[in-house]
């Protein structure tokens, strides 16, 4: 079991807004979470992030083995917890070549690995790039900094390609994006899929999972995950909307 | 009375003359001058923050440190001039040499209570020529080295002819508590160029520092300071354009770690069509306190005056203090002046943001401020930059 979340709850400013979930993700496995505004999803991704803005009031999460929320953020992504932002923070001053080279480098540390010299990062570098067709000239510019949004999207699978985490949890990378980006973006992450590696992909749209095709599908409602089932439950939610199962919800 | 004011006393009574004509004469004016100008202590407004007064009194014997013992500057220049505690050491580029004088002497300066004291106390002033049309490069190794309540005093001028360019880099360094007392002139002739980086890396002593810029028309002069002082200092940076299409730029970076850092920066505009831009980004760690007051002044015929000040500054600490107050003060009609000040806290999210790709919280807030500072180092280049950039990664590891 690569992640293992069992009755997870978690306020923010004193409200609950995480209301008791159970989520279970094996090596190689995709998972798509989907859900109306304001069901829980982003935190649900900030909680398993570590995210300091929310409190976990109840419940445990299990990672590769270990107690996830006993771990400070860095520990989390040291250890292949990767999160790929829905809002990608501008960092002005900070040039996203020093920032991954030190990313990179604790990555490998927590690995085991050796620090990558500077000719082995730079040729990761434009090898990662590639992936997501991400102009290698931004790698001198400040982390996001005047990125156009599909550049920002783009430039957080750059950086997942560069840690090769073993969870990624992808928080709406597919919001914002015009139909040729989000091609770009989820072809990359379906290239960076392996048979040890997990994805968790947030989204509101069906069309993101014709590139990233989910072993399953859950909606997330209220807090809890109210229903899971496989790819085609997508479908159904971009026909039918969330009714029917908030619906049965209330009954 | 103490020592450094009975010194003062003997000089003001021609007690010490240095046996070069100008240089009694220059101390003598100064003295005359300095019969109007009090020190001034904290109740002065611009020194507020930092006591200059209370410098002066504490301090008793002449700083006798070594300063043969501090590591070699690492930086080349065509020029180099090494000061120990104020003295010249290449007879070459002191004044006791030069008999015929500098009649430039004293015209950048500010006449303020940091210029005057310099004329009187220093023993001697490096003076360096950049002959007509000469493309040069110049290092100051400026050292100073004494315990406790010990001072010195140190003076330079530099004098840039017509149509000359020099690159000056200055390296203040101190060793020991001791007080220092220094100030440069930089006169930029008739379309000469000067860009001149200050680099001031002050143990525990305390830097009184007096820069003073006097530009004629077409002439350039771009700067760019780093204050990373354990010390206490206090700088004032005086800028004066006289002629018309001059421009001047200074950018600075400072760090407030222990003793207070107050830097006042003066741009004045005097003649019309000139351009000055400044930038100057403080830092302020544990519970220092840095401060910064900006002006920049268009007298009345300064028209098409093209002028911004901007200090940007990050506190790291809830104790930590930056004060700021840029101004402008302005007296001709058509001017484009520009001016601003920001004091805020590193941003959280970054930090976050950088702590989820595996940063540690310190190498985030680190990361952030060595890329805050590198703006204005960066754009500036060169082998002083560069000593820069690594200095204040170095003194960063410490936050």
């Amino acid at each position: 079991m690569l992640l293992e979340v069992k009755n997870l709850h978690a306020n923010v400013a004193g409200k609950e807004v995480l209301r008791g979930i159970d989520f279970v993700v094996r090596p190689g496995e995709v998972h798509a979470i989907m859900g109306p505004n304001g069901s829980g999803k982003s935190t649900f991704a900030s909680v398993l992030a570590g995210n300091p803005k929310f409190e976990v009031t109840e419940g445990s999460v299990s990672y590769d083995g270990v107690n996830l929320l006993d771990m400070s953020i860095e520990e989390r992504a040291r250890r292949g917890l990767f999160l790929g932002f829905q809002y990608p923070v501008e960092i002005p001053g900070v040039s996203m070549a020093s920032f991954m080279k030190a990313a990179v480098a604790e990555r490998r540390k927590a690995m085991g690995l050796e620090p990558l010299s500077s000719a082995e990062f730079l040729k990761l570098v434009r090898e990662k790039s590639k992936i997501v067709e991400l102009d290698g000239k931004l790698i001198s510019r400040s982390v996001n900094e005047g990125f156009s949004g599909g550049e920002k999207k783009k430039n957080e699978i750059f950086q997942m390609a560069m840690l090769e985490p073993r969870l990624a949890v992808l928080d709406e990378t597919d919001s914002g994006l015009d139909i040729d980006a989000l091609r770009i973006v989820a072809t990359g992450v379906q290239r960076l899929r392996t048979a040890d590696n997990a994805t968790v992909v947030i989204t509101h749209y069906q069309r993101l999972l014709d590139y990233i095709v989910p072993d399953f599908v859950h909606v997330l409602y209220k807090g809890r995950i109210i229903y899971s089932g496989d790819k085609t439950l997508a479908l159904k939610l971009e026909k039918e909307g969330y009714d029917w199962l908030i619906g049965s919800q209330q009954e | 009375m103490n020592g450094f004011q009975k010194i003062y006393k003997r000089v003001a009574l021609g007690e010490m003359p240095s046996g070069v004509k100008w240089w009694d004469d220059a101390r003598h004016n100064a003295v005359l001058a300095f019969g109007g100008v009090e020190i001034p202590d904290s109740k002065v407004e611009e020194y507020r923050r930092f006591n200059l007064r209370a410098v002066i009194e504490g301090v008793e014997e002449r700083a006798e440190g070594d300063c043969s013992l501090f590591e070699s500057a690492a930086l080349s220049a065509d020029i180099v001039v090494e000061m120990h505690n104020g003295r010249v050491m290449d007879r070459e580029y002191s004044m006791l040499a030069s008999t015929g004088g500098a009649k430039e002497y004293g015209s950048a300066a500010d006449g303020s209570a940091v210029d005057l004291l310099t004329t009187i106390m220093a023993d001697d002033v490096a003076l360096v020529r950049i002959p007509r049309g000469v493309q040069t490069s110049l290092l100051i190794d400026s050292r100073w080295s004494g315990g406790a309540h010990s001072w010195a005093v140190g003076r330079v001028l530099i004098v840039v002819e017509e149509g000359a360019e020099v690159e000056v880099v200055e390296l203040c360094r101190t060793s020991g508590e001791v007080a220092v007392i220094k100030s440069r002139e930089i006169v930029v002739a008739r379309g000469a160029r000067v860009k001149v980086a200050d680099m001031v890396e002050n143990e525990s002593g305390v830097v009184v520092e007096g820069r003073y810029t006097l530009q004629a028309e077409n002439s350039t002069s771009r700067a760019l300071f780093c204050d990373l002082s354990n010390g206490a200092s206090r700088t004032n940076i005086v800028t004066r354009m006289t002629g018309a299409h001059a421009e001047a730029e200074c950018d600075g970076v400072f760090v407030a770690s222990e003793g207070v850092r107050d830097i006042m920066l003066d741009v004045q505009h005097l003649s019309g069509d000139c351009r000055s831009s400044e930038l100057i980004k403080g830092m302020a760690i544990r519970k220092a306190v840095g401060s910064f007051a900006g002006r920049i002044y268009v007298a009345p015929d300064a028209q098409r005056t093209d002028a911004a000040l901007l200090n940007r500054n990050i506190v790291l600490s809830d104790a930590a203090r930056i004060y700021t107050k840029p101004t402008l003060e302005i007296y001709a009609d058509d001017v484009k002046c520009g001016h601003g000040a920001t004091v805020g806290k590193l941003d959280p999210e970054a930090i976050y943001y950088m702590r989820q790709r595996g940063l540690s919280e310190q190498a985030a807030r680190r990361l952030q401020l060595v890329g805050f500072a590198a703006e204005v180092v960066e754009r500036f280049g060169g082998q002083a930059a560069e000593r820069m950039e690594a200095a204040i990664e170095q003194k960063l590891q410490t936050i």
